[in-house]
């Protein structure tokens, strides 16, 4: 189902953190959101999953406005993952997947045959079937991020929105992470948007790319044809040089210097 | 899986056997201390309708109803808790602190100082005060939503207002203000069955429909991004949730006073028995609740008997202990 925004705007208190930002995301492709610090990617996040309501525009899903859909027929269509989840350290692996059903459940929440088959799918299509039994708090910062992104999944939902799933973690799971998200959408169809602040991540597993400035967008497009060395200095006010590996067609960014911090010095 | 099943009911209704028996022995032993003891083959006639005389006075007219009452105003409080710090995420959450208590004590201080009241209205007064010191603490609270911290710190200012006047009073109406002193330290001397028939149905409907919410208890402990994610109103369900503890809360100040520590200590009691999840945790603060509550109940009239010391004395007692015990437990 397509999923846009609509020249919506969004205020924090008096500030405005969107301003009349529109954006289709294209479906069954991955999508980052790139820029800087307060560029407005979480509120985007937030507001694409009906978290934060615009103060104008709309975001549309398929084919009425967020705030027609009703909560759990919401949940059953998109998933949304934010920065810092939290749970009781104590709740089993199993357990807290099993909360992803929830939205096909009814009031007494009962369990189904289906839901267990869901959930141990979900476990297994993250790498985490040997994991059910155990406490959250046993489980390392990859392995958390791994279960929360199985409880989007066992949500069934064909949007799958994540803001910064790779902060707190090291390289190795940083890739786990981004791979596994690679082989859902290419193995499900799942569509992906994710905030990320790492660009050659982004542009290696990546299809689209929307770079943010200042709660606008400024660039949006497949990722060769978006990350230029204009766009570094303009927007992450950094030095660099974009190659492509004439093989691979693979993008690398490689940062010089801060520009900044360099005319701060020049100035002073 | 029915071999599962089997299992888990086998070991549910295990469970279902110790609490009975627990409850058996503790009202037993509540309805046969006292000043006068009374022998459990004279408990047992009395409740055969075989024995009249004095054994039925105590057992029947004063004991029984007070036990029960007993019973329900410990799990009140104790699920009362439990919501609450399900509600707002936060352990040292209690069912005092939307103001219940606070609104209910106000609302009896000044209505036994400056009233005709006969004192049978009490509960009444004490209902509506506690009811009316939530509303002002959700209704100072509510920016649209119901956010824990707003709720806190909205609680927090309700309670120290009320008890800021209630303060007053006290000081104001001097030497009659023993009576008072009394009701505020919480207790059930001389409840009866006229108290129990007014919270009982109302509170096995609160313990009840508290019970049917586990599965949304549980949800609410991801946080409020996730809840939403999931498809759950967040605000509505704590603005309900919170006003079942208030529902559940307001019933013992009406019969009891306000008895702190219950609500905020076995709700952790029960989590470092059976963990977080709400299926477990609920039923288990009840039981725990409704025990300790009969055991402070038969303390409060035994030990210094024929006198009768609050109840509230030995809840706050066995609170600050345990609380003691969870600091070296937990080594915070």
């Amino acid at each position: 189902m397509r999923l846009s925004a609509q020249q919506i705007c969004v205020d924090y208190g008096k500030s405005r953190v969107l301003d009349d930002l529109s954006l289709t995301l294209a479906e069954g492709e991955i999508t980052c959101l790139l820029g800087p610090n307060g560029s407005g990617k979480s509120t985007l996040l937030k507001a694409l999953s009906g978290a934060l309501q615009p103060v104008s525009g709309q975001v549309v899903l398929g084919d009425r406005a967020l705030a027609q859909w009703s909560g759990k027929a919401l949940a059953r269509q998109l998933a949304l993952l934010p920065q810092h989840p939290v749970a009781p350290e104590g709740l089993l692996v199993t357990e807290l997947v099993h909360y992803g059903r929830s939205p096909h459940q009814g009031f007494w929440g009962a369990r189904s045959r289906e839901d267990d088959d869901i959930v141990a799918w979900a476990l297994a299509a993250t790498g985490l079937e040997a994991y059910g039994a155990r406490p959250l708090s046993q489980l390392s910062g990859g392995e958390r991020q791994r279960v929360w992104i199985a409880l989007a999944l066992a949500q069934q939902a064909p949007i799958l929105l994540l803001d910064e799933p790779t902060t707190f973690l090291d390289l190795g799971h940083q890739l786990e992470v981004m791979e596994l998200l690679t082989d859902l959408n290419r193995d499900h169809g799942l569509t992906v948007v994710m905030s990320l602040h790492d660009l050659n991540q982004a542009a290696r597993y990546a299809h689209q790319l929307v770079v943010m400035e200042q709660g606008r967008i400024v660039a949006h497009g497949e990722p060769a044809a978006t990350l230029t060395e204009g766009l570094l200095a303009r927007v992450f006010r950094v030095r660099g040089q974009v190659e492509s590996d004439p093989h691979s067609r693979q993008l690398s960014c490689r940062f010089h210097s801060s520009l900044n911090y360099t005319i701060a010095n020049e100035n002073g | 899986m029915a071999a599962e099943q089997a299992v888990a009911w086998v070991r549910w209704s295990g469970w279902g056997l110790v609490v009975l028996a627990g409850s058996l022995v503790l009202v037993l032993a509540s309805l046969s201390l006292g000043v006068v003891p009374v022998a459990v083959s004279a408990i047992v006639e009395v409740l055969l309708g075989e024995q009249g005389g004095l054994s039925r006075i105590l057992v029947w007219e004063l004991r029984l109803p007070r036990t029960l009452l007993g019973l329900l105003v410990g799990a009140n409080l104790a699920v009362a808790g439990t919501l609450m710090q399900a509600v707002t995420r936060n352990p040292l959450a209690s069912p005092s602190l939307t103001g219940v208590m606070a609104g209910g004590a106000l609302a009896v201080v000044v209505a036994m100082s400056y009233s005709s009241w006969p004192v049978t209205v009490t509960p009444y007064v004490a209902l509506v005060g506690g009811l009316a010191g939530a509303a002002a603490s959700i209704g100072l609270a509510w920016n649209g939503q119901l956010a824990p911290v707003r709720l806190a710190l909205a609680g927090v200012a309700v309670t120290a207002l009320c008890g800021a006047v209630v303060t007053a009073v006290l000081l104001n109406v001097g030497s009659s203000a023993d009576e008072l002193f009394f009701w505020m330290a919480g207790g059930l001397l001389g409840r009866s069955w006229p108290q129990l028939e007014l919270i009982g149905a109302t509170s096995l409907l609160g313990l009840l429909l508290a019970l049917a919410f586990r599965r949304q208890l549980n949800l609410l402990s991801l946080g409020d991004e996730v809840v939403r994610s999931l498809g759950m109103r967040v605000w509505r369900w704590r603005l309900g949730l919170a006003a079942l503890a208030v529902f559940l809360t307001a019933q013992v100040v009406a019969v009891a006073g306000p008895i702190g520590f219950v609500g905020l200590v076995i709700p952790h009691l029960a989590r470092i028995l059976v963990g977080d999840d709400q299926r477990r945790l609920l039923p288990v603060a009840a039981c725990l609740g409704a025990w300790l509550m009969v055991v402070a109940d038969v303390a409060a009239r035994t030990l210094v008997a024929p006198a009768e010391l609050p109840v509230g004395l030995f809840t706050a007692t066995l609170g600050g202990a345990g609380f003691i015990a969870l600091i070296y437990r937990q080594r915070l």
